[in-house]
């Protein structure tokens, strides 16, 4: 096991005689050098050149996954895009050897990984590793998360990213840190929240003990009442003595210095920092910031290679969203309830073995496989019918003026192409399919919600 | 027929005798029956009182008005008990004070664990001491019931102001109560000061109209014309301002009943050595008091009120009331005052009933409390007409009391009778050694 062992200025000599040690000055001489290192130990000190070999590491297409160390304490959002601490050889060595364990369970993947296969992958190799956000006084949003930063596309929003990850179910949200709110025009942080006057929106208001008069009903600041020593209202010139019995205080405590309104309270807005716009506090984006981890699905994603991703293969089967597709599936069925003469059939398939098909016969073979499975599929298809794909890795398939008949076709010619897809050794795809014919199969007051959830149980129980 | 017409005419004659005098022997006789008492004793202490009065305005008209530059540090003794929401009015009206001075409000609750809800409202008040300056909150919750004495000494102790406000818990002040009545400790011989008490509740009964009349009269005018002479008779155990460091030396408060009266008399038992000290009542420093609106109630109280005065000062302080201990002006007006006509005079007027109804006829029995009537309606009226033009501060709202000033001598009358009952109970009893105003553990300790 080699470690690539940073340090400015060369290494003590102890180190420098290991066999197991490779003395790199910066990141560059490491890419320049032609050298494979299992992992790295930055035996920096200085933030600056921590933070920047760290970045360079988890931005490397080929290295982002291997471990790096530091040897002494540093700032959390240092250490956030580390391996922690490790102040021998030998802890270095265990950690890096569970993380290449861990690693070898996944697919072995080709250089053009996207941003989603390596944030996954990184996370499913360090299974105690949560994605924290850091607080940083110079971004924009205060919080981030510096290995979304690491991994992200150049120019894609991080926020969008992390947001499409829980929505994906790839990461599940833990402990939340913290509620922001964000300028509704520019999305900033920095806001200034005002209390301004009601009416005029003046900034210039001030809070003043009021008098309320009771024969008068006068309502004014109680400078205005102060007579000779005594309370006299100044609007019927009755003298007020006795709290309760002559005057209260009002409730309004407040006087706009510019057009004198009195009121209760002040009217409150949220000025941008950045673009100086004000809006009402309610429009404000609210944003809840999280912990995250790795989540069932997505660690069962990251070793598959990614079931949604094989799947979308079928997407070139005339696909439309799932919404759309219950839309027209909805209209289809009103059709039918109402003219008998109305034919169509819905064909439900699942791929049941996907996963075992992988660890058997490799990622790459298996996208090869249902690639030629989706070509040969939308060979049997009319250019009329229109498929989409449930999240459960289920795919639908509308056939509109097919009748039971067609439909059985179709389903027959599935199995067959199934059969064609099996290798010498017995291995194929195995496959599972639903059918539904309108009208024969229409019950009255059904609509494509209900309709689709009885299918897909269907089909999941085989 | 023939006999009403009879008790008619004897009435009619009575009367007629009286002004037209025609037979000088009959108005003599009647004139020895009722005008001694009234004349010689009642009369010439309202003739003081109207001196005084006029002496005062006269006074106050000619006083060159300056801004008093004493703002001396208040510390308000509010003593709560079982009022509930109540003291919340009671501590605001303190807080609302136009007074430039500090003021620490010290609120003792008394048993605070039977009296949660009084405790809790007080509490509920300290965030509103923020928005004010000048002005501190103190709870102390005495978990314990100690009694009223024992919260106004344990205030006393604590308090850190120059000058002590004393306050019932189900009273309010006027907002420049404060600074009217801590004026007049300027003056280094003033000890004490007597505030003026209106009656809150007026509009909810006839009986707390008459009160307030009552009040109007014997507090507002009374005080206000004796303290021109030095010779105020009470400071209130409701609302009254004191010098610390005076009450301080003389040991603070008495254990038992009537700690107001008995506080008032232990200061005035100076003055015959110290002539320059002085009692005065300030006439606009004005709190405000619900009175008894029912007359069970109304009965309980004066039972307490008059039983506690012939405790006082027949059985406590008698041998207190000398010229050498009071001074002769306060000696001869707490004997006059205190003891004539507030224990004397009540007994007199029961023996003196039950001698004209024995024996003289009905007609002149009606004739001669006509005339009676007719005397203690002119009284009040008179006062009360003193009282609205040179002592009120709320003419407006005192004006309309006039119309029921007719009524306001049946209402003395019962309660002078009650007042008779009550000492007569307290004679034979004794029982105002006890009080409903502390614990018997307490009251015990009483010598």
């Amino acid at each position: 096991m080699i470690f690539g062992v940073f340090k400015h200025g060369g290494l003590p000599e102890g180190l420098r005689r290991r066999e197991d040690v490779i003395a790199l000055d910066d990141f560059k001489s490491y890419t320049d050098g032609g050298h494979c290192v299992d992992g790295f130990i930055i035996a920096e000190t200085a933030p600056q050149r921590i933070s920047t070999l760290l970045n360079h590491i988890r931005k490397h297409p080929l290295e982002y996954e291997k471990p790096a160390f530091l040897i002494k304490h540093a700032a959390p959002e240092l250490a956030v895009l580390s391996d922690g601490y490790c102040n021998t050889f030998d802890r270095a060595r265990r950690r890096t050897r569970e993380i290449r364990l861990l690693s070898a369970q996944l697919p072995v993947l080709e250089k053009a990984v996207n941003k989603d296969q390596r944030l996954l992958r990184f996370l499913y190799t360090r299974p105690d590793y949560h994605l924290r956000p850091m607080r940083d006084f110079n971004h924009p949003h205060v919080y981030h998360y510096p290995l979304l930063t690491c991994f992200k596309d150049r120019g894609s929003h991080e926020g969008a990213w992390l947001e499409s990850l829980v929505e994906r179910k790839l990461l599940e949200q833990e402990k939340l840190i913290d509620r922001i709110r964000l300028c509704s025009s520019c999305d900033s942080v920095y806001l200034n929240y005002l209390d301004v006057c009601k009416r005029c929106n003046s900034l210039s208001i001030e809070q003043k003990p009021f008098i309320h008069c009771f024969s008068c009903g006068h309502v004014a600041p109680q400078d205005d009442f102060h007579f000779r020593g005594t309370l006299t209202c100044p609007k019927c010139t009755s003298r007020l003595r006795h709290i309760g019995q002559d005057y209260d205080r009002p409730l309004e405590n407040y006087e706009c210095n510019g057009c004198k309104h009195v009121f209760e309270e002040p009217h409150i807005v949220a000025r941008c920092y950045r673009c100086g716009s004000d809006s009402e506090p309610n429009q404000l984006v609210t944003r809840a910031v999280y912990t995250h981890q790795l989540s069932e699905a997505g660690r069962v994603v990251v070793r598959t290679g990614g079931m949604d991703q094989l799947l979308a293969v079928f997407d070139s089967l005339n696909y439309v969203t799932p919404g759309y597709f219950n839309r027209s599936l909805n209209w289809m069925l009103s059709i039918a309830g109402r003219h008998r003469d109305q034919v169509f059939s819905i064909l439900g398939l699942s791929l049941n073995n996907v996963d075992a098909m992988i660890a058997q016969v490799g990622n790459n073979s298996v996208v090869r496989m249902l690639d030629a499975f989706a070509v040969r599929v939308r060979e049997l298809l009319r250019d009329t019918d229109i498929s989409t794909r449930s999240g459960d890795g289920m795919i639908w398939i509308l056939l509109p003026k097919s009748d039971r008949k067609g439909c059985l076709h179709v389903q027959r010619r599935l199995y067959e192409l199934q059969k064609l897809s099996q290798k010498e050794n017995g291995m194929g795809l195995s496959l599972d399919t639903v059918s539904y014919t309108a009208p024969e199969d229409l019950t009255k007051g059904e609509n494509a919600e209900l309709l689709m959830a009885k299918l897909t149980a269907e089909l999941s129980h085989g | 027929m023939d006999n009403v017409d009879q008790i008619l005419y004897d009435a009619w004659s009575v009367i007629s005798q009286l002004f037209l005098l025609p037979d000088m022997a009959v108005a003599i006789q009647l004139a020895l029956l009722y005008i001694p008492f009234a004349l010689f004793f009642e009369l010439p202490f309202y003739f003081v009182i109207i001196i005084g009065v006029l002496k005062n305005y006269h006074r106050r008209m000619h006083e060159k008005s300056h801004v008093h530059a004493f703002y001396p540090k208040i510390s308000c003794i509010v003593l709560a008990y079982r009022e509930g929401r109540d003291v919340v009015k009671s501590v605001r009206s303190i807080v609302e004070q136009i007074y430039p001075g500090e003021i620490e409000v010290i609120v003792l609750i008394d048993g605070a664990a039977q009296n949660r809800q009084t405790l809790a409202a007080v509490n509920s008040l300290r965030p509103c001491f923020d928005q004010y300056l000048n002005r501190q909150l103190r709870v102390i919750p005495k978990w314990q019931r100690g009694g009223r004495v024992s919260s106004l000494n344990s205030g006393l102790a604590l308090a850190k102001g120059e000058i002590v406000t004393v306050l019932d818990g189900d009273t309010s002040l006027d907002n420049d109560a404060l600074a009217n009545g801590v004026r007049h400790f300027a003056d280094d011989n003033v000890v004490g000061v007597a505030g003026s008490i209106r009656v809150r509740n007026v509009y909810e009964s006839f009986l707390t109209r008459m009160q307030q009349i009552e009040y109007s009269i014997s507090i507002q005018t009374g005080k206000l014309g004796l303290s021109e002479f030095n010779v105020v008779n009470n400071i209130s155990g409701a609302y009254g301002l004191f010098r610390k460091s005076f009450i301080q030396k003389i040991g603070g408060w008495d254990t038992g009943t009537a700690e107001d009266t008995r506080m008032t008399f232990r200061i005035k038992q100076y003055f015959g050595r110290h002539p320059n000290l002085r009692i005065v009542f300030a006439h606009d420093s004005v709190c405000h008091t619900d009175a008894p609106s029912t007359w069970r109630a109304f009965f309980d109280q004066r039972l307490r009120w008059d039983g506690d005065l012939f405790y006082l000062f027949v059985r406590r302080h008698s041998r207190g009331i000398r010229p050498k201990v009071l001074g002769w002006r306060n000696y001869l007006v707490t004997l006059w005052s205190e003891l004539f006509i507030q224990i004397v005079m009540p007994l007199i007027i029961i023996l003196y009933l039950s001698y004209i109804f024995i024996f003289y006829a009905l007609g002149h029995v009606i004739g001669v409390l006509t005339l009676v009537y007719l005397f203690y309606l002119c009284l009040p009226l008179l006062l009360y007409v003193v009282y609205l033009f040179l002592v009120s501060e709320r003419v407006r709202e005192d004006r309309w009391l006039l119309c029921y000033i007719p009524v306001f001598p049946i209402y003395r009358f019962i309660a002078r009778i009650w007042s008779a009952f009550a000492i007569l109970i307290e004679m034979f009893t004794k029982s105002h050694q006890d009080s409903s105003m502390a614990p018997w553990w307490v009251l015990r300790k009483d010598k």
